[in-house]
């Protein structure tokens, strides 16, 4: 019965995988002229680009890696991406293309031998059940397929809507409305 | 319940979501600005400042190169127009002005050469000029004829021996011109400091002093004081007339101050009254000169005068960097 669920478990993600999967080829016309005068040496464009792009790259990111080493792997996200910059062939394709480089760095943090040091949470004080219950509920969240995980991280952790989500990660916002339902079906199940 | 609050906050609120919400904002990304962006706004200070003092450096080192020259090295010759001899034989641009030798120019000649590594000589037709001395400090000798020199250089590197006196650069662009016992020095940057037998003067960008033999300069004028200044002035200098100091006084405009200013040096003591108060009427002295100091001759009440003019200060030759071009 366990294995005939795994089994099923496995079938589903596979499935709800290939129907919502983050493409790469995004393309944000808005970005456009951000991004030709980051090219050319203008940091205020860049740091409008940051600002722009910071809750996302810190979404992806913290869909992988603990909270503690967040913060620093999105400034090297976008140091990356600025040293980078000129080897964007596509410029409108500047979200994908960052998007790509955070899961890349986030991946090799796992990939690396790193300490983890576990720091306190920033906001608002709450109690030890509080911060357990927050622990256990992004355990969870990371533990759940890619797309869904990095959705459900924009959603509840960076407070971004479903539209907000859409215009910064290339999807549509009818597969952002379907990897927030499943992924938070799976995350009921996953904290029940 | 729909999922329209999941999605984009709005509908009626899934408290099992409000509570995920509460409890994940913790880790929530702070929005603040790229801390590697000031990073690498402070390294392009540190860039800015470490290009600074490389230039600042370089340039030091090229001014002291610049100044650097062995006492028994030869200038260059730039530069001959027409008919030219070195100690009587014809020269082209290939040859070279050694210490001791005296270059001719014939009656429509010019010959150009290199002050060392400071500057630019031209002589004139009809030219008879010596390399006395060059090395640390350069100097020519005009026996007769015409030379502009236009050099950037601490003052005093460069000067020139006619027998009416010693003209030397204090960073600057000037002409001089001499022949049977007079002549002229004309400054187009910077200030001459010309040296005569009886008197000197200090020769300002704009101004030109005649010259005598076993007299030296007259009273730096500007070159376009009115006729009946410059009459005036040359019968005070030359032919000893004090009676010309009214008429230069009452041919002053406001520009002549600065002439005015060298005849209170020079002039008698019972001149000088006249000529500050006609000075005084010009170009009012600033605070800290006196009557009493000028007419004393107060150098440093003077020199405030001087300064007052817009002269320019003498010390400060390096702000005619031009000339090096």
């Amino acid at each position: 019965m366990g294995s005939a669920t795994a089994t099923l478990t496995l079938a589903r993600r596979v499935h709800l995988h290939q129907y919502v999967t983050v493409t790469n080829d995004f393309h944000s016309p808005d970005d456009l002229p951000l991004v030709r005068a980051s090219r050319d040496g203008d940091r205020s464009a860049f740091a409008a680009l940051y600002t722009r792009y910071s809750r996302m790259v810190h979404a992806i990111v913290l869909a992988r890696v603990p909270p503690a080493e967040a913060e620093d792997l999105v400034q090297e996200v976008f140091l990356a991406a600025l040293r980078q910059l000129h080897s964007l062939r596509d410029e409108s394709a500047f979200g994908g293309w960052l998007a790509t480089i955070a899961r890349n760095r986030a991946a090799g943090f796992h990939r690396g031998a790193v300490t983890m040091v576990e720091m306190p949470e920033r906001g608002a004080p709450g109690t030890q059940q509080d911060e357990q219950e927050a622990r256990r509920a992004l355990l969870a969240i990371q533990s759940l397929p890619e797309a869904y995980r990095e959705t459900l991280v924009m959603r509840l952790v960076e407070g971004m809507t479903g539209p907000e989500i859409a215009a910064r990660t290339g999807l549509t916002p009818d597969s952002v409305r379907v990897n927030l339902h499943r992924g938070m079906k799976l995350l009921r199940e996953a904290l029940a | 319940m729909n999922d329209d609050y999941l999605f984009d906050g709005s509908g009626e609120p899934d408290p099992e979501i409000v509570r995920l919400e509460l409890l994940l904002g913790r880790y929530r990304s702070p929005v603040t600005r790229l801390r590697g962006y000031a990073v690498t706004r402070r390294r392009r200070w540190l860039a800015i400042a470490a290009t600074l003092v490389l230039v600042v450096g370089a340039s030091l080192l090229a001014f002291s190169l610049r100044l650097r020259w062995g006492s028994d090295a030869s200038w260059d010759i730039l530069h001959v127009d027409g008919m030219a001899t070195l100690d009587g034989r014809p020269i082209d641009a290939r040859a070279q002005l050694a210490v001791g030798k005296e270059l001719r120019t014939g009656a429509n000649s010019h010959v150009t050469a290199r002050i060392a590594r400071v500057g630019t000589v031209e002589i004139g037709p009809d030219s008879r000029v010596v390399l006395v001395d060059t090395g640390k400090r350069h100097r020519m000798r005009l026996v007769r004829g015409t030379l502009s020199a236009r050099l950037w250089a601490p003052p005093f590197t460069f000067a020139v021996r006619t027998p009416a006196g010693l003209a030397s650069d204090i960073g600057c662009a000037f002409a001089l011109r001499y022949d049977e016992g007079a002549g002229e020095v004309r400054v187009t940057s910077g200030w001459v400091d010309f040296d005569g037998d009886t008197r000197s003067s200090m020769i300002p960008a704009g101004a030109v002093a005649e010259l005598r033999d076993a007299i030296g300069p007259g009273t730096p004028f500007y070159d376009d004081a009115t006729p009946a200044f410059r009459a005036a002035l040359h019968a005070f200098d030359f032919a000893g007339d004090r009676t010309a100091l009214p008429r230069v006084v009452a041919a002053a405009r406001p520009r002549d101050a600065m002439t005015l200013l060298h005849l209170l040096e020079r002039a008698r003591a019972e001149d000088r009254a006249m000529l500050f108060d006609a000075l005084t009427a010009l170009a009012p002295p600033p605070a800290g000169v006196t009557r009493a100091g000028v007419l004393d001759r107060d150098l440093h009440m003077l020199d405030m005068w001087r300064r007052s003019l817009g002269l320019g200060g003498v010390k400060r030759w390096w702000i005619h960097w031009r000339d090096a071009l």
